[in-house]
């Protein structure tokens, strides 16, 4: 983290120049290696998420209980059902595709909105600093101290399962590991040769953090957001399985595991599949995440 | 016929002026037949091997050892292990004497009770007919399921330390069947403080100790020694661990670190027996249902009901889901050990034909979405079967899974959902299920019938147990023409047992008490 840190303030005083937060030519674009084996699980991933509906178009809710725990093709199954069916006879294949695509949705949209929160209180907590970062910091160490599956019971209980009580749940508890460290960056940032001559000349806290704060954690954010993806997918899956997640009509990979686990002894194949899916994800989202870490580091050095 | 058959074989609800013995029906002065005395025989209920401990992993457990507050089979095996109460449903749902030596009933509103002679409660305090009061008055004035009922109970007479009479404010046939289950001995000592976290009883086994969430553990009571028709302690030491995940279960019987494991899922069934163990699949006395709450739209309209009745394949799920021992019921009686069961009353069928016509008579041929709610740790995947076969016809079920606690919480909140599973243990004497949960008085209840509510409390104040059985039937037929419900199967149980096989039997109650009956064979 501290050799991410100096790399940022290097990289800071390069790219003030180059302008915005996003229309900057990035040090990824220099990455030279970036994709290679290291994101083949990512890409596996997202190959079967995104297209999902157009690549099986059976319907992952359809019952048939006549044909339920039919093996995978492989071990005498057939190719009705590729990777078989579960305990209600619903294809696997099929529910694995449209529970990875919520279970992507859920990530990204949790995820980003982790991260908007998250980058914003911790900008204003770092560049501001006073009653401002005393206040953040309490609201941050106050939402450490709530366990995520704690949060998860306690919604549960009280608002029932859903897919935007689960959304809360992620993000109330997932913008806190972006606004701790970015607020870390801004506080290194501000007290930086380069902000503090800005200041001088007269520019406002307005343009100092759009011109060099925010150009200055976009790696660490690109960088943070592919991790909180993972998490957050792993999070969504483990609350699921848990019962406290998605509704049971929704399809999720983490339903799909606790559906099978009854059948584990017989039917194997009903949550290893699914927990395949879920490795992938979270595999590939990390390995990203250090490919971006690496690239923007190399770009630097 | 099957029930009058059963029941004269109980001899005590064959008429109001016989009384159980254990052995046979006794009417008038032959009453006082005697069962084998406290402590005679003690050898013969002595098992041939005692084990030094017996681990049986529930599915659950309570965090409240308070009798009067319990609600599920699981909290009562434990404490039916501790306690004894003065009656007891036997396996095959028969109500036999336990502490007590004979039970009667002198007139429509009198019992009478004497205790057999040299039991002890745990703390060594003889078990007199004091504690019958003291029992019955607990439970009254408790915020328990069961008080409201007790409320029928005017007073308790002791006639001497062994004999006392209970007397009701009218005519109650019901309340033995309820003795037997709600109803516990425990000493003076004893207060709801001492209840809720170290009952004292005189039951097969000691209480020692509770770790909340994990296990129980009991031992041995070296005083049980008498012919119990509950049978005698198969351990030194007994421990119940609350398990939920069923894999886990698996798991600890494959190892053999339990000795009994409940609630085997069926597909697991051939798990157990690679793992060295036996797999025991009973029918329980207990059904099956979704609750409908028929004070609210569309529900109101008895069409609507039937065609939701109709729109459950039912037989396709017990014979792909639950076994071979579970079948579609016609109303809430699950078999004939019910009082009130009807063997000519014919299940609804599986029509959706018959759904859309009777949606459209009601207007509803467009269908409607309704709520369907569940306690988390019931069987999600029957549920998302009948989610799926009520959407083909129409039904847009969207399930909500709640905490026990909230599930409870809301059972007659008009926001709760119209919909919610039900599955209710034991249904020998119907009065209790019927009281609470389709009488529109009752605490559980959403059903608004005039006509059920009659035939409910006829039922109730009927002494005689083949009228009330009568009574019953013609509230099947009822509950055919007006649905309070989407009925559904019998409950069976599986267990898994490994160590005691032959030594140990399930109930049809299905609490797990460890405990070595007579008639098992070794």
């Amino acid at each position: 983290m501290r050799d991410l840190m100096v790399a940022d303030q290097h990289q800071g005083r390069r790219s003030r120049p180059r302008g915005g937060f996003f229309w900057s030519r990035t040090p990824v674009r220099r990455a030279g290696t970036f994709w290679n084996a290291s994101l083949l699980p990512l890409a596996a991933f997202l190959a079967i998420a995104i297209p999902a509906r157009w690549l099986f178009p059976s319907d992952p809710a359809s019952q048939e209980l006549v044909g339920r725990l039919a093996p995978p093709v492989m071990f005498g199954g057939d190719w009705v059902h590729p990777l078989g069916t579960d305990g209600l006879g619903r294809d696997i294949l099929a529910r694995i595709a449209s529970g990875a695509g919520l279970s992507l949705s859920v990530g990204l949209l949790a995820a980003v909105a982790s991260a908007a929160i998250g980058i914003t209180v911790g900008m204003l907590a770092g560049s501001l600093g006073g009653i401002v970062d005393v206040v953040a910091t309490l609201i941050g160490e106050l939402g450490l101290a709530i366990p995520t599956v704690a949060a998860g019971i306690v919604l549960t209980a009280t608002l029932g399962q859903s897919l935007p009580n689960l959304l809360g749940i992620l993000i109330f508890t997932g913008w806190i590991s972006f606004a701790r460290i970015i607020r870390l960056q801004c506080r290194q940032l501000v007290r930086s040769e380069f902000v503090q001559a800005s200041y001088a000349i007269g520019a406002d806290w307005p343009w100092v953090t759009v011109k060099h704060l925010l150009p200055n954690i976009r790696a660490i954010a690109i960088v943070l957001l592919c991790q909180q993806i993972a998490a957050v997918m792993l999070w969504e899956a483990s609350l699921t399985y848990l019962g406290l997640g998605l509704p049971i009509e929704r399809i999720s990979l983490g339903g799909m595991i606790k559906d099978g686990q009854v059948q584990i002894y017989v039917a194997w194949w009903v949550s290893l599949f699914p927990g395949i899916a879920i490795a992938l994800a979270v595999v590939g989202f990390n390995l990203a995440a250090d490919r971006f870490q690496t690239a923007f580091d190399a770009a630097i050095r | 016929m099957r029930t009058e058959h059963h029941l004269a074989r109980q001899g005590f609800h064959g008429s109001r002026r016989s009384f159980v013995t254990g052995l046979s029906a006794l009417g008038g002065t032959g009453w006082l037949a005697k069962l084998p005395e406290a402590g005679a025989k003690a050898t013969d209920q002595t098992p041939a091997t005692m084990a030094d401990e017996i681990v049986i992993d529930l599915a659950g457990g309570p965090d409240n050892l308070d009798p009067s507050l319990t609600r599920s089979t699981r909290d009562w095996s434990v404490l039916h292990s501790v306690y004894d109460s003065i009656l007891l449903l036997n396996d095959e749902g028969e109500l036999v004497p336990l502490a007590a030596e004979s039970f009667g009933a002198l007139d429509d509103v009198t019992y009478a009770v004497t205790l057999r002679a040299g039991l002890r409660f745990h703390d060594g305090t003889p078990v007199t007919s004091d504690a019958i009061e003291r029992g019955i008055r607990y439970v009254q004035n408790s915020e328990g399921p069961a008080a409201a009922n007790f409320q029928v109970v005017e007073r308790v007479e002791i006639m001497d330390d062994l004999s006392a009479r209970i007397v009701t404010n009218e005519p109650a046939a019901w309340l033995p069947s309820q003795l037997a289950v709600w109803f516990v001995l425990f000493p003076e000592s004893a207060t709801p403080e001492s209840l809720g976290r170290h009952p004292v009883g005189s039951g097969p086994y000691r209480f020692v100790s509770l770790e909340p969430g994990n296990e129980v553990t009991l031992s041995r009571n070296p005083d049980y020694t008498w012919a119990s028709p509950k049978g005698v302690a198969l351990a030194e030491t007994a421990r119940f661990r609350f398990v939920p995940e069923s894999t886990t279960r698996l798991a600890d019987l494959s190892t053999g670190s339990a000795n009994i494991i409940a609630s085997v899922p069926n597909d697991a069934i051939s798990a157990v027996e690679d793992a060295g163990g036996e797999v025991i699949q009973t029918p329980v006395l207990g059904s099956a249902f979704l609750r409908i709450a028929t004070d609210a739209a569309p529900f109101d309209d008895p069409r609507v009901c039937i065609a939701i009745n109709h729109a459950v394949d039912v037989d396709a799920i017990t014979e792909s889901l639950l076994g071979d021992q579970s079948r579609r019921l016609a109303s809430i009686f699950p078999d004939e050990r019910s009082i009130g069961f009807d063997r000519d009353l014919a299940p609804f069928a599986y029509d959706p034909e018959r759904v859309r016509n009777l949606l459209a008579e009601a207007q509803l041929a467009d269908g409607f979405a309704v709520r369907l709610q569940f306690a988390g740790g019931e069987r999600d995947d029957v549920l998302q079967v009948i989610a799926a076969q009520l959407g083909a016809v129409g039904i847009d079920v969207t399930l909500e899974s709640t905490e026990l606690a909230t599930f409870n919480g809301s059972w007659r909140d008009p926001e709760s959902a119209p919909l919610r599973l039900v599955t209710w243990r034991p249904v020998f004497d119907p009065h209790t299920l019927l009281s609470l949960m389709f009488a529109s008085t009752g605490p559980l209840s959403r059903n608004q019938d005039a006509m059920a509510d009659d035939l409910i409390r006829q039922g109730a104040i009927e002494p005689d147990t083949a009228s009330r059985a009568g009574l019953y039937r013609e509230l099947g037929r009822h509950f055919q023409e007006s649905p309070p419900a989407v009925f559904l199967w019998n409950l069976t149980a599986t267990y898994g047992i490994k160590g005691i096989q032959g030594r140990w039997k399930p109930r049809g109650d299905e609490y797990i008490i460890p405990t070595q009956l007579k008639d098992v064979t070794t």
